[in-house]
């Protein structure tokens, strides 16, 4: 039961959310964006969030786009992890995706909060932030369309207010040969030690993209430079691996060298996959 | 755009087919509605943190946990979106197989998992092992009766294929008492 009360908001167009917003912002009701709810209700239920308003954005209809179009696949951020999933256009999202929370969970988890949450791993953020992708907002300065790398950098950069409507992807990034791996030590539902997604570009290098080894999201030019070059996955891995953070998180589902070490086992995994042995 | 200012006011919602006036705060959740305003207490509360499953309902056939839903996503909707609970089965032949299978112990967690599988038999009813263990991950049996659930889903699914339930696990003997 969430003991707070708070006013509930129904939005069909991205423009009447971010105004809605503004005005219960300049009003001092906090508000906040309301999708899937699994952060907004469980965080309020313990009182760790306390908005004045919630805005549900889930009726937008360009935030629940999905399909091609101008060589793109455009993707609504109203739209679940189960619909990605279900829609497997991109292999490699519907594969982090499967991995995140559980079947059911995912049935509520929107790719929009999964981005732009509080919530730590943020492991739908793996394949954009790998890809030449584009992320589109709303905001109180109106539209805008960026690249997802420019704007995410473990968080998503977004300006109060500001409203992430849709995400698109070029059809031949789908196409690339990817892959994704979920480590977790106490059940197979679990938040992760290390989720791995890793992509290989059309020049052959492979890049990749971390979730758990630090509050946020990771990667780093110098790990995808470390990848390349001579020895075993094994090898090129160990190489990379000493681009990992220095200070990995530590908590009771791994220390940070059990991480550390699981890190650069998933990374020799990527490459294996992807390269062969 | 439609909304609900902060107190408690009434609203219509659909139930079981069944459209029902409500009194609620836009605060509250689906499984205190259901339980508090309606009556239908087949929804339980367990962790009230997505975990569990003890609260699962359908919602247009999909199974979904009613203590991560506002019920201000299902009031003076038209359409309405179609809420089920465990109430609402009524003699379905998942709580058959449920039954004949022993797939439960203490029950507390027995109704999450009847309308989880009852979506599975609707969405997914060629499944296989691999695929329903999957779907049982989003519910949790205290009392771990994780393989005679996973007999019961394959009855449910064997009879929705239209197949004879397979032999290959014979049903559990009662206990005594």
């Amino acid at each position: 039961m969430i003991p707070m009360d708070f006013s509930y908001w129904r939005t069909e167009t991205a423009e009447e959310a971010v105004a809605v917003y503004q005005q219960l912002a300049d009003d001092g009701q906090h508000p906040v964006y309301y999708a899937g709810g699994t952060e907004v209700v469980t965080r309020a239920r313990l009182g760790a969030l306390t908005p004045g308003a919630v805005i549900d954005v889930k009726a937008i209809p360009e935030a629940r786009r999905l399909g091609r179009d101008g060589g793109c696949w455009h993707v609504g951020a109203a739209l679940s992890l189960a619909d990605l999933i279900h829609d497997g256009a991109w292999p490699l999202l519907a594969r982090v995706a499967e991995r995140v929370a559980d079947h059911t969970t995912r049935s509520h988890i929107t790719l929009g909060g999964n981005l732009a949450g509080t919530i730590a791993y943020r492991e739908a953020a793996l394949p954009f932030w790998l890809a030449d992708a584009d992320v589109a907002t709303v905001g109180p300065h109106g539209r805008r369309t960026a690249r997802f790398r420019d704007r995410f950098d473990g968080t998503l950069a977004l300006d109060p207010g500001e409203l992430v409507v849709s995400l698109s992807v070029p059809d031949g990034v789908r196409q690339q040969p990817s892959y994704a791996q979920k480590a977790t030590r106490l059940d197979y539902v679990d938040y992760p030690l290390v989720t791995i997604a890793a992509l290989r570009g059309a020049e052959g290098q492979v890049h990749v993209a971390l979730s758990g080894l630090k509050p946020e999201p990771f990667r780093s030019a110098a790990l995808d430079a470390a990848l390349i070059g001579s020895g075993s996955s094994a090898d090129r891995a160990g190489r990379a691996a000493r681009h990992l953070p220095a200070t990995l998180v530590e908590d009771l589902h791994g220390t940070a060298d059990y991480r550390r070490f699981v890190a650069q086992t998933v990374l020799a995994d990527a490459l294996t996959a992807l390269e062969g042995p | 755009m439609q909304n609900a200012n902060t107190g408690r006011a009434e609203h219509l919602i659909t139930v079981n087919g069944e459209q029902r006036r409500v009194s609620l705060r836009p605060a509250d959740t689906l499984l205190y509605t259901l339980r508090d305003e309606l009556g239908l207490t087949g929804a339980k509360p367990g962790c009230e943190n997505g975990d569990c499953g003890a609260c699962t309902v359908l919602v247009n056939d999909v199974p979904m946990k009613s203590c991560l839903l506002l019920t201000m996503e299902f009031v003076d909707q038209d359409p309405p979106r179609s809420v089920e609970t465990v109430e609402g089965l009524d003699g379905a032949e998942v709580q058959r197989q449920f039954l004949q299978h022993w797939a439960f112990q203490c029950g507390y967690c027995t109704s999450g998992f009847l309308m989880l599988v009852e979506g599975l038999r609707r969405q997914r009813p060629e499944a296989n092992r691999d695929e329903l263990v999957d779907w049982l991950r989003s519910n949790i049996c205290r009392c771990t009766s994780y393989a005679e659930l996973i007999h019961a889903v394959e009855g449910v699914l064997e009879r929705e294929r239209g197949a004879a339930p397979a032999s290959d696990h014979p049903t559990p003997v009662p206990p005594t008492r």
